[in-house]
């Protein structure tokens, strides 16, 4: 799934790859200026000190913060938060990184104060406007969470043509749970143009992507006859099916 | 090696690890090869791939035959495939162990023993597989339960040392998974390759026939999103390391210790979008890491190679769907539930040191149990015969009465006022999210729990699309009838306002009436019957009236007697599909969800049949939350249900109810019913 829909991979501005981090666990001395490491690596070290408990990665990260970039504050932060960020940390770096311009800590931070967590009080005006910088920046993670702010009234008076607007960014981008949302508002006529046919082809590029509502609604579609769909009782039951296995590991949200 | 990452050390000291405490890093068997340079053989990788536990053709919830699926049928493609190629491999992509009925009996309903195997690892073991990965759903019963079953002993938290733990009946053939380790220990949770010394009969220079060994590498791996997906299982006791840095790890390794063929069995399908060690479709970045010759592919429950998919995964760059190969590496997906058999035939030639692939003659086939005429090919008996036992203890838990009722709890009225068939879904929803919250949830716990559901079965498909549970036992194939879409449990909180929205939106279920209309009118709408939502509570009542339009039906919504404050919060128990946007409902998009329990409504349903033992009309299926406004039209109001039940109507306490014609001329057995809105 692509994450930006104004592609500029990271990748291509941290090119340089490394071998000092791996080179220092391994028993060698750390380079003095070590590359930049790269959007992979830091993933994984994401992981190894968030889920992995990793103490050995977690300070690595705090190392590459204090010396470093956005990204490496940014990551620091989210692997601080998801070790349960008891001192606020955690919320501090991704602050700083987001203040600084990393369009993925703005989107992080943006979900992080919609949803609250332990320690960060909900607040919408807050999480709108980060999500509005996120999003602007071209985040489809960000477009998505704006469709849902328009849609609903989160920080912002409601538009649901605004709201359309921003799911389609996300949908287009390969957001399994914006083309739903998508596909239910060309099916209502919901901030545009009432389009079945469109309805069924978001619907079905979110199914595809084992998102278990979109092929609950295509299974009913098809057993009904719905959205302009032929009857048809072995694709509906195909559907049915596929709804009861993408439950088991549906398309995550951004 | 560009490409090192910090992850090298821990993956390294895993292999470490994993080789003291479990099987090793591979058996590091040097054979020489006793064949002359020159020898040609032929070696068919065999792939099975979302087994799913469908064992027999067999439809656990219909309790009927279902010839599309099974490894019955596949079974026969092993053994034709057998005899068609001199020399060939089993192996398994994983997604094996969950799925059916027969599953969740002998993981959660009578546990299997430690002593033995699981059905699926029986007749797998019984069909000669000699490898196997380990897929996402491997997962879904929790780590003890994997650990026990694959004959592993887990050295995680949450589990005993492994030193104390009985290493029980697995397979009989090696797991491999590269890309999960353990919290406690980072090494790998399965060993994460292994080589397979397998014995072919080849041709040697001179013609004539020879016994050779080619050492097959297999290497495995799974989406690294389980550990969003289980995440109440792994988290804090395992985590994912990235499918390529693990791949660029063991590869070298597996080729230093001899392999001359490389087998990826990648439970994933294909993503070509920028690389991520988070990635859950991992397997068109691992067909670029050096020294791959094969992929064995699946999760996607798809068909590859196949010419004409439209699949976006196979139509990406690099993608040769035709001929069944990913940048180069052939590669195939057998599709799910033994409807497929994957095939990737080599000639090889042993060159002195290794066997060599001969690429010109590389076959790809993804082959189905169905024949070109429809039919399915026909079962192996043995392996039936295998898990009777166990198959025929499914159909006796699926029978089995879990309670029983004193009513005949039915759909056909539910437009016009029958709780019978909803109530008992909405009491087991409430039951179940009350105790959630109040254990997990202490933010919420002063917010009042209510329900809703909708009547799924109306009529839509004529007089027998409705639910019809009979007086008498309930089993759980009823549980079925009265829930019928595969959904789990969500929890919403809302205003009081958004409630009003919520029942305005369901509201749409009936046409607008004019009680001056002299003509017959017909209450309901194309409004699907699955989005009636309702409540069926004593606590909560409000009228529809159908002479408003919509937006506005919605009158004397009231709480425990008191008109709703539409400022006032609640909780409202419903189902992943409603909570999530199906069906468009005002604010509900998965912004107002709370709780997404990873439970099933039905699964929910039935225990509170179990606990509740005997449902009752009076408990269980009495509680009208809303009525029509009354209203006395000039014209008569009419609507459809199955014929003959105005009995139903009666016992279920409908007045007013009449039937006009037992043939509304529909030809769906349909009969045509009037309704009296001034009663």
């Amino acid at each position: 799934m692509r994450l930006t829909f104004r592609s500029k991979p990271r990748q291509a501005r941290l090119a340089a790859a490394l071998l000092a981090g791996a080179a220092a666990l391994g028993g060698i001395a750390w380079a003095s200026r070590a590359p930049a490491p790269t959007a992979a690596e830091l993933t994984q070290l994401q992981i190894l000190a968030g889920p992995g408990r990793q103490d050995a990665a977690l300070a690595r990260l705090t190392n590459l913060a204090e010396g470093g970039t956005a990204d490496a504050r940014r990551t620091l932060g989210l692997a601080l938060l998801s070790r349960g960020d008891q001192d606020g940390k955690g919320l501090r770096s991704l602050r700083r990184a987001a203040e600084d311009g990393d369009v993925e800590a703005r989107f992080q931070l943006g979900k992080l104060y919609s949803a609250g967590a332990a320690g960060v009080s909900t607040d919408a005006a807050r999480a709108f406007a980060w999500l509005s910088a996120a999003g602007k920046a071209g985040h489809a993670g960000a477009a998505y969470y704006l469709g849902i702010a328009w849609r609903d009234g989160y920080g912002v008076k409601t538009d649901h043509t605004e709201a359309a607007r921003w799911l389609r960014r996300a949908a287009d981008a390969g957001i399994a749970a914006a083309q739903f949302l998508l596909a239910n508002a060309y099916r209502e006529g919901d901030g545009v143009p009432s389009n079945d046919a469109e309805a069924v082809r978001l619907y079905t590029a979110a199914a595809e992507q084992d998102h278990p509502e979109a092929c609950q609604t295509l299974a009913m579609a098809y057993l009904n006859g719905e959205l302009g769909l032929q009857r048809d009782e072995e694709e509906g039951r195909h559907y049915l099916m596929e709804a009861a296995h993408a439950l088991k590991h549906p398309a995550l949200k951004p | 090696m560009s490409s090192t990452t910090y992850s090298r050390l821990e993956v390294a000291t895993g292999c470490l690890l994993a080789s003291l405490f479990l099987h090793g890093c591979g058996s590091s068997n040097h054979d020489s090869q006793n064949v002359p340079t020159g020898t040609k053989a032929t070696l068919a990788l065999l792939e099975t791939t979302d087994l799913h536990t469908n064992v027999v053709s067999y439809d656990y919830f219909k309790l009927a035959e279902d010839k599309s699926l099974g490894f019955e049928r596949t079974a026969t493609l092993i053994t034709q495939a057998r005899q068609e190629f001199p020399n060939t491999l089993l192996l398994d992509n994983g997604d094996t162990i969950q799925g059916t009925a027969l599953s969740d009996y002998q993981a959660l309903v009578n546990p299997v023993s430690c002593s033995q195997p699981l059905a699926i690892y029986k007749v797998m073991n019984a069909a000669g597989f000699e490898g196997g990965g380990i897929g996402n759903h491997e997962f879904n019963y929790g780590l003890p339960f994997l650990s026990q079953v694959t004959g592993n002993r887990f050295n995680v938290d949450g589990l005993a040392d492994p030193a104390a733990q009985p290493t029980c009946k697995g397979p009989s053939f090696p797991q491999v998974l590269a890309n999960v380790n353990s919290v406690k220990t980072n090494a790998p949770l399965f060993q994460p390759y292994t080589i397979i010394n397998k014995t072919v009969t080849a041709t040697g220079p001179d013609g004539k026939p020879v016994t050779g060994i080619v050492k097959v590498g297999i290497i495995g791996f799974t989406p690294p999103t389980i550990m969003s997906w289980d995440k109440r299982w792994l988290d804090g006791k395992v985590y994912t390391v990235g499918v390529k840095e693990a791949a660029e790890k063991y590869i070298p390794e597996m080729r230093a210790k001899g392999a001359d063929l490389v087998v990826v069995i990648s439970h994933g399908g294909l993503d070509d979008s920028a690389y991520s060690p988070t990635m859950e479709n991992g397997s068109y970045h691992l067909s670029k890491v050096a020294g791959v010759d094969a992929m064995l592919i699946g999760h996607s429950h798809q068909i590859f190679p196949n010419a004409t998919s439209t699949v976006a995964q196979f139509n990406l760059p690099g993608v040769d769907k035709a001929g069944g190969t990913v940048n180069g590496v052939p590669t195939v997906m057998a599709n799910y539930w033994g409807k497929h058999l994957g095939v990737i035939k080599f000639d090889l030639t042993y060159d002195g040191k290794t066997w060599a692939i001969d690429k010109t003659k590389t076959i790809v086939q993804a082959r189905s149990t169905q024949n070109a005429d429809k039919s399915y090919v026909a079962v192996d008996p043995t392996v039936a015969a295998a898990i009777a036992t166990e198959h025929q203890a499914t159909i006796d838990y699926v029978k089995t009465p879990i309670g029983s009722t004193d009513f005949e709890m039915s759909s056909y009225f539910a437009d016009v006022g029958d709780p019978g068939a909803i109530e008992l879904v909405n009491q087991a929803q409430a039951d179940y999210v009350a105790k959630y919250v109040a254990a997990n949830l202490p933010q919420y716990a002063a917010l009042p729990v209510l329900s809703v559901s909708a009547p799924f079965k109306s009529g839509f498909a004529g007089g027998t699309d409705y639910t019809d549970v009979q007086q008498g036992n309930l089993a759980i194939n009823n549980a079925a009838d009265l829930y019928l879409y595969p959904n789990t449990i969500y929890a919403v909180k809302v205003t009081g306002a958004d409630i009003k929205n919520w029942l305005e939106t369901a509201a749409k279920r009936f046409n607008q009436i004019d009680p001056a209309s002299t003509v017959q009118q017909e209450l309901v709408s194309s409004f699907p019957g699955y989005n009636f939502d309702m409540f069926t509570s004593a606590n909560i009542r409000y009228e529809i009236d159908v002479t408003k339009p919509v937006g506005s039906r919605i009158v004397n919504l009231k709480y425990k007697g008191v008109a709703i404050d539409p400022a006032k919060e609640f909780i409202v128990a419903t189902n992943n599909y409603r909570a999530s946007g199906g069906g468009s409902f005002p604010g509900l998009d998965g912004s107002k969800t709370i709780y997404a329990s990873p439970d099933a409504n039905r699964d929910v349903l039935i225990q509170y049949i179990k606990t509740a033992k005997t449902i009752t009309r009076a408990a269980n299926g009495s509680d009208r939350s809303w009525r029509f406004t009354p209203v006395t039209t000039a014209g008569q109001v009419i609507f459809h249900s199955a014929p003959g039940k105005l009995p139903l109507a009666q016992a279920a306490g409908l007045t007013g109810i009449t039937q006009l014609q037992a043939d509304d001329g529909s030809g769906k057995s349909l009969a045509l019913y009037a309704i009296d809105l001034s009663k």
